[in-house]
């Protein structure tokens, strides 16, 4: 797990629907300074909260979620 | 709204965590410290007072804005996973740092002789400001 880093895309499918993370916060049912920290990579979302950003994005979670080799 | 609130919870628990340690800290040191001179002592205990009354009109604060909160749709969206592992995470390095006092006390136990209630109160300090603060840094925006 150490050699491995998850990666996201929220912040650039924010920008193509061009929403703010208060925005994005309100649509799904959490704070503002949760999807921040999903962002920064700080906290890893539950697969609960990852499936509802997917949705909403209307992509895949793999797609907003990756997993890489550091 | 709910970045109102969610604000409006950090500063309190600011003003919890400074009003908290200014009062406590007075009141362990004015047990510790027998202070001759009547002005250092009427000044600690102004200090431990100005500590003690914002502890409790935050906490007050606090325990209003918590049940608001408990009671209201915006629940799920303050108290989400992060919110609720940040809270746990502040609770064990509170617990940790409490494990570490009593250790730290046992060790000086056995070179000297400390009060049992100093030790006591040193512990709950520590104890609880660490896990305050943990607290404002895991939710610092």
């Amino acid at each position: 797990m150490e050699n491995q880093e998850l990666i996201n895309q929220i912040k650039v499918q924010r920008a193509m629907k061009n929403i703010t993370q208060e925005e994005l916060a309100s649509h799904i049912g959490v704070t503002r300074k949760t999807i921040n920290t999903i962002e920064t990579g700080k906290f890893v979302p539950s697969t609960i909260l990852a499936i509802k950003l997917a949705r909403f994005f209307d992509i895949k979670v793999e797609e907003l979620f990756t997993l890489i080799e550091k | 709204m709910i970045e109102q609130l969610d604000k409006a919870r950090y500063n309190l628990l600011k003003w919890l965590t400074i009003g908290w340690g200014i009062w406590f800290g007075s009141y362990i040191l004015g047990d510790l410290i027998h202070y001759e001179v009547i002005l250092i002592d009427l000044f600690s205990s102004l200090v431990g007072l100005t500590g003690f009354v914002f502890f409790i009109v935050n906490l007050q604060r606090y325990i209003r804005l918590s049940s608001k909160v408990k009671y209201s749709c915006l629940n799920g969206a303050l108290n989400n996973e992060m919110h609720l592992l940040y809270k746990y995470k502040s609770a064990y390095i509170g617990f940790k740092v409490l494990l570490a006092t009593i250790v730290l006390f046992f060790i000086l136990s056995l070179f000297n002789q400390i009060p049992a209630k100093a030790v006591c109160e040193i512990t709950i300090y520590c104890g609880v400001l660490s896990s305050l603060i943990a607290g404002l840094i895991y939710n610092r925006d």
